[in-house]
This record gives structure tokens, sequence and C-alpha cells, in this order.
């Protein structure tokens, strides 16, 4: 179930809400425990074993963890323990499949080159749980932080599994740290000025979803339609902007969803995007965009790795695991890989000489963000390595010698008669401007009479597409 | 009251929920009835009914006023009739309850025996091809051939025209075009005009017309009711433009992998709908044409790499399509019974 539906909206959340709200104060963790548990069965009834088996197990090796003064072997080894568990558990679903491929062409190359018959391994065939990627760094963060005693292990298990799996960031994030939750875990203030507050953003982070981010998926989605060998190379870029629009205010949206859903329920849930396309340098930009990702993978792997305390060399191989990590993480496909590294080179470059050039004349880098950063993307939406070529040539249209691809030279002024208004809604709401002009005149009653438009209108749109999928993809 | 004041955004969607539901509520019996019948109430809540009411241009205010849409401003049974309210009436067995939400439902069956009239019985003279209409000796013609023809369809004809590269013909296509709503939908003709089909028919003659429409309907009626709307715009096409052969093209497929999707885009229905909407030709004013065999594969699936959403071709396969048309003109009226070897459109691919 996504919050953008209307099986969300006016069906679990209205009822969870009520039910939450009758509960009296100490009942609340169970209720929203529960109510986590329906929200994931409903999609996924078969791997609520799996997260419920995580935390049985990360709850008893936290305290395994703990009992042991820190440097001992068995300190370490219920450490390693976990680590494999939750690790495992993470390759085995998202990465097996991924690995025995590679490993099966290897094999086969290996066979044809030394003249043997290579043995074929079998996949496994397995489906990707809802929300693996997320909780398996959750906990991995409580468990890391109990082996280095930042952390005390939680006595409540009901209280880890509210942390684990609370619906409101269950399936996309923000990833949270125990740390940060701990206290709010067991005790927390309601009040109904945060809870109307907690609406309000959900309301906006629903317009960003169904009202931008839907809306310039279809010219992305008209893009694969004509197929990319003949598409101008304006369309090429236009599509490329659609697509970064399209995967911004998806995310952007669902995460502002998370948190207005988690101030409703009395939660402070941190923010996960802060204008990443206004940046000015790549640098820049991972710290604006999906921050709690970024900000797991300094402090869990960056900084124990010597960050870049010790020297160049080091520094860069740091980077390297950094990126490839973070490219891995985010599917298990090798454009995914190439993705993330290409973030490699470019942080590398920033940090030895680019950086100071931004600094200096940001309106370059700007330029540089605006350009790039769409092109990155292109990379990690085509995970076919040939269309990713095909792409790239019609962007670059030199590329290939050729001009040759594009039947119908004027596709892209359709395209800009027909997204042009959603393009320069996405361009205005990538700035700071709509949010401060909201801070200043949240109260205001036109405010509030525009936040009803937008939550009905979006609702409209779901109405008409749930039912009937031609009405939004029509042919 | 005090609290109230501090939550006045929450109070105001509650109203509104309240507002639309009570909407939904008033008119489940008769405005939102066949909404409602479709919805699963389990998943979709009851203020639902009244947005899709909105899109289909039915306001909320109208569960208030008068509760018989024959006099409401926007039940007329306009040309700008939602079609989307004739599905459930036409495929209901409960439609005769409920006359006020489908005028047309009543005359509709009858459209059929209206139409059939007009379309001479084949002389039995001429021999038969399997797809039982009378074999055709088609020519193989240049794209000249398309110069004062017409291209009537939805987005799939949209690609032809983006796509084919024939830039010396003419193409009404609109992206979401029906059966229901061709010839009075505002389009912008090939032309640059802003037309709707009927006008632009009015306006110039052609000697060819290609229609190709029925996969946005697939989810909207029955095969039956289908092709009797399709059989009355022929009609109408034929008042307008009577010295134009007409090339009626079969739906195409879909893919495999969009058919098992499970949905009511499948190729059953296509085919089902294909095999009533032939009998509307007669191979010798209304052609059929079923280009079907060169995009799929043996089992009738459009070819998966020549589309990505299962539906579409994609740019670089539609000169395929291009080419199958060029191999399928019809012979000159003139000599119209010819005693020459027969090919049927089947056997051709």
């Amino acid at each position: 179930m996504v919050f953008s539906s209307l099986e969300f909206i006016f069906r679990f959340f209205i009822l969870f809400l009520i039910v939450y709200y009758i509960a009296p104060k100490r009942l609340r963790n169970a209720v929203l425990f529960a109510g986590s548990l329906i929200f994931y069965a409903w999609g996924e009834p078969v791997y609520l074993v799996l997260i419920l088996l995580s935390i049985l197990i990360n709850y008893r090796l936290g305290f395994a963890i703990a009992r042991h003064p820190r440097n001992s072997h068995k300190h370490r080894f219920f450490f390693i323990i976990a680590m494999l568990y939750d690790f495992g558990m993470l390759f085995l679903f998202k990465y097996a499949d991924f690995f025995i491929g590679n490993l099966n062409m290897l094999l086969n190359f290996a066979g044809h080159t030394f003249g043997f018959q290579p043995v074929i391994l079998k996949e496994t065939g397995l489906s990707l749980p809802l929300g693996i990627s997320f909780y398996t760094f959750q906990i991995a963060s409580y468990i890391i932080d109990i082996y280095k005693k930042k952390q005390k292990p939680e006595h409540s298990m009901l209280n880890l599994g509210v942390y684990l799996c609370m619906f409101p960031q269950l399936i996309a994030g923000p990833i949270i740290v125990f740390s940060d939750m701990a206290k709010q875990l067991q005790d927390r203030t309601y009040s109904l000025a945060e809870f109307e507050d907690g609406l309000k953003t959900f309301v906006i982070g629903l317009g960003s979803k169904v009202l931008l981010a839907n809306r310039i998926f279809l010219l992305w989605n008209n893009i694969q339609v004509t197929g990319f060998d003949c598409i101008s190379t304006p369309l090429a870029w236009l599509g490329a902007f659609a697509y970064s629009f399209q995967i911004f205010f998806d995310f952007f949206g669902y995460s502002l969803m998370a948190i207005g859903l988690g101030k409703m329920l009395g939660f402070n849930i941190p923010e996960n995007f802060r204008y990443p396309y206004i940046a000015t340098s790549v640098s820049d930009f991972w710290r604006r965009w999906h921050i709690t990702l970024g900000a797991w993978f300094r402090d869990y792997i960056y900084i124990p790795l010597a960050g870049n305390r010790c020297g160049k060399l080091k520094t860069v191989r740091n980077l390297f695991v950094v990126w490839f990590l973070t490219g891995l993480w985010h599917g298990a496909s090798w454009n995914f890989i190439i993705w993330g590294l290409i973030f490699f080179v470019l942080i590398s470059l920033e940090k030895f000489f680019l950086g100071k050039v931004f600094r200096k004349v940001p309106f370059l880098g700007h330029l540089y963000i605006i350009f790039l950063i769409p092109l990155t993307w292109i990379v990690f939406a085509i995970t076919n390595g040939h269309d990713l070529l095909i792409y790239f040539t019609r962007l670059f249209p030199f590329l290939n010698g050729s001009s040759a691809g594009s039947i119908y030279s004027a596709d892209y002024i359709d395209a800009i008669k027909m997204f042009g208004p959603v393009f320069l809604l996405c361009i205005v709401f990538s700035t700071p401007l709509p949010a401060k002009l909201y801070q200043r005149f949240k109260n205001n009653i036109i405010t509030l009479l525009l936040l009803l438009g937008i939550f009905w209108l979006s609702i409209y749109y779901l109405v008409i597409s749930s039912n009937n999928p031609f009405l939004y993809f029509r042919f | 009251m005090k609290h109230i004041k501090k939550i006045p955004f929450f109070c105001l969607l509650l109203l509104s929920c309240i507002f639309f539901t009570l909407c939904g509520f008033i008119g489940k019996d008769n405005l939102y009835q066949s909404y409602i019948e479709d919805n699963d109430s389990k998943t979709t809540p009851l203020l639902a009914v009244v947005f899709e009411g909105i899109h289909d241009g039915i306001h909320p205010w109208d569960v208030f006023g008068n509760p018989s849409p024959h006099t409401g401003p926007d039940m007329q049974p306009s040309t700008q009739f939602p079609t989307e309210m004739l599905t459930p009436a036409v495929s209901d067995e409960s439609a005769p309850d409920n006359p006020e939400i489908n005028p047309d439902a009543a005359t509709t069956p009858s459209v059929v025996p209206i139409a059939t009239p007009t379309l001479p019985p084949a002389p039995t003279a001429i021999p038969l091809g399997p797809d039982g209409l009378p074999l055709v000796n088609y020519h193989t013609v240049d794209s000249s051939y398309f110069d004062d023809a017409v291209f009537i369809g939805d987005s799939r004809t949209r690609s032809l025209q983006l796509y084919s590269g024939l830039n010396n013909t003419t193409f009404l296509a609109d992206t979401g075009l029906t059966i229901y709503t061709v010839l009075d939908k505002q389009m912008t003709a090939s032309t640059g005009e802003k037309t709707t089909v009927r006008n632009y028919l009015t306006s110039h003659q052609f000697q060819k017309i290609y229609l190709m429409l029925g996969v946005n309907e697939l989810g909207t009626g029955t095969t039956e009711s289908f092709v009797a709307s399709y059989s009355e715009v022929l009609q109408t096409i034929q008042e307008l433009q009577p010295d134009a052969l007409i090339y009626l093209q079969a739906i195409l497929n879909i893919s495999q992998s969009k058919h098992n999707e499970g949905t009511y885009i499948n190729n059953d229905t296509i085919h089902e709908r294909n095999e009533l909407l032939k009998t509307l030709a007669d191979n010798q004013h209304i052609y059929w044409l079923d280009a079907n065999p060169a995009i799929c594969d043996e089992n009738g699936y459009l070819i998966e790499t020549y589309t990505f959403d299962g539906v579409h071709l994609q740019a670089k396969y539609v000169p395929i399509w291009v080419t199958w048309l060029e191999e399928h003109a019809a012979p000159d009226p003139a000599i119209e019974v010819s005693p020459t070897p027969v090919i049927s459109a089947e056997t051709d691919v």
C-alpha cells in the first residue's frame, strides 16, 4: 500500500488514526506496531516473517553485544553475527541473483576460454521484500552504535519493533538512526498544532507525488513508448530533465508524506531533501539529496574507514568504497554501480580541485549541476546498457557521427506544448521560494484553501487513474 | 471550539470529505449508480464516485438539484456525452431500471439492424476468403497512393502520423479517441487546423479513408455495442464521403506481457471485437484490413521487441505498418471483380 492511494488515505490511515488517538498513551506504541504490521502485510504477507525475525534476532544480539566489554572476543563475535545476519538477508533477497548471474557469465567465459564445461548455478528467483534496504540500514545502525558503546540496547522489544517498522517510513525512508528515535519512542508530546502541521506536510507531499511527479512522468513514458532510437536531441534532453523531476518529486513527496504522517502521530522524522537541484557541486548535491542515506554512509562507512584524515590515497579509496556501495544500494544491476562510480569520480575531482572553482563562481556550479545531474539520472533510469548507449547518442548526436535517428524532428515542440506548464511548476518547486512563502503565510486562509485544492485535485487524479489506467495512459 | 481554531485545515478537510461523501450517498441510486457498481467498496471510498462524475461532466451539485438528469443541463445526450457512462448501461442487466443515466441505451440494440441494410450483401459469384469476406486482389502501391487519403484513429494512428514519414497525406488522429468521440472531438489535423472529424470530412473530400479505433474502448461496453457504434460512424462517414474507399482496419493486438497483466486490455477481447467488426466490411466499399499478421508472432501477440508498453509500435517499427498498407491497396472500383488469381490478406504476410 502506498501513501498516495485511496486505500491508504481513506481506509487504512483514517481507521488507524482513530484507534491510535482513542488508545491511552501507553498503548499507542502497541497500536502503531500492530498498524505497521497490517500495513506491511497488506501488500506482502509472506515477508512479514522476515522483518519480525529481524526484530527478534537483533533485539537479542543487541543485549549480547552490550553485555561484553569493548574489544573482547565475544563482543566482536556477537557483533559479527548480527552484521552477517542483517546484511546476509539483504544479500540473499536483493543481490543473490545478480551475483549468480554475473558468476555464471564469468564461468561461461572461463569455460569458453579454457575449454571446460561450466557449471551453471541456478538463480534463487526470490522477490525483493518491501523496504528491506531501508530497514536493514536502520537496524545495522542500531547494532553498530551498541557495538561502539554509543547506544544502550533497547529494553522494550516493542519499541525496537516500532522503530524498525513504523509505517510512515517503513517502505521508503527516511532512514532514521535509533538514537534519534529512542526518546520519542518512550515519550513524545502530542499537540494539535503539530497534528495540523503534519497534515499540511502530508498534503504537500501528496501533491508533489501526484500532481508533479506523476504528470511529468508521462513525458518520460512517452519517450520510452516511442523508442530511444527515434527521438530528437532536444527531446532527449527534455526527457532527461523530466526524469530528473519525476524521481525528485516522487521521492521528495514520499519523504514529506512520511514526515507529515510522523508528525500527526507525534514523531519528529528528519528531513530528507533540501532543494538538491539548486546545489553548486555534486558534493553539495549529495548533502541535499536523500540526506539520511548520505548521513548513514558517512557515519557508518566513510568515517570508520578514516574518511579523509589519512592522506589522499586513502581518501580516494574510501570515496570509492562509499560510492560503489551507494550505487549498489540503489539496485542490483550494473547501471546502478556505474551510476555510483560516476559520483565517485566527480566527487574526487571536486575534492582535489574542481570544488574550488565552483566555490568561487557559483554560477558555473549551477550550470554544471543542472546539466550533469540529469545525465547521471539517465544512467540510473536505463538499466539496459545497449539502450543507455542509444540514449546518449541521442543526447549527443555527434557521438555516433551522424544525425540519423529522429524521424519526427518536431517531437520536442509537441512535448513542450504538452508538458510546458508541468515543467514550469517543477522548476519553481525545485527552488526554496514556495517553501519560504509557505512558511510565511502558513495559516493564511488562502494557503489553507490552496492546500485543500491540492488535496482534492490529487484525489481526483488518483480516482480517475485507479479505476481506469487508460485515462492516465490514454492510447 | 478553542481546539477547532488550532486545526482549521483539518476541519476544512473533514468538512469537504463529509460533503463529497454526502454527494456520493445522495447520488448513489441514480447519478452515480454505475460507478458504485464498478468500485470495490473495500478499497474505494464512497466519495470517489463524485470525482469520477466530475471527470465525466457530472457536477457534485447536480445531486441536490433535479434528480432526473433528463432535464439536467449536463445530462443531455449531446455529442460530448461521457462515453464511460454508456458502459455499465449497455452491459448491465439493470439498465432498464436506470434509464436516466443512459439515454442512448434504449436505442443501442436497434442500431445494428439499422446499419446493416446499408451494407450490400456480397455477390455470391465472388469467392470468399478464410475470413468470410470476398477475396481481394490487393495491389502494391507507392506512398503517393496516400495523397488523397485520410487516416482517422487514436494514438496508434498518431504514431503512424509522427513516425511514418508520410507527409503527403492527412491525419485526423488524437490520443484517447474512441468510436464514441471520433466524429465530434476537437483535435488538430495534421494540416495544423483545429477541427473535428465531422467538420473536416464535410469540408474536404478524400478518395480513401483509413480508420482504426477500438483500443481505448476495450473497457467500455460490449462487443455488440462497440460494433453498433462503429457501424453508425461508418454510415456517417459514407454519407459525408460518398466516393471514398473505406479501409476498416482491425484493432491491432497487444503484446503477450501486456495481455498477461490480465486487465480488460487483452487479445481475447480484441479478437472478439475484430471478428464482429469484420462483418461491417464487404470488401467492395468497405475493405477489411488486418495488419496483425505483419507485426505479431504466430500466437497473435504483438512482437515484444516492437513495443515498450505492449500497445504501441515503437517509432522505428512503424514503417512495417506503412509497407503493409502499401501492399494492400484495393483494386480500382471500376474493375473491381477481378478474374485474376486472388490473394488474401492472411496468406500474404
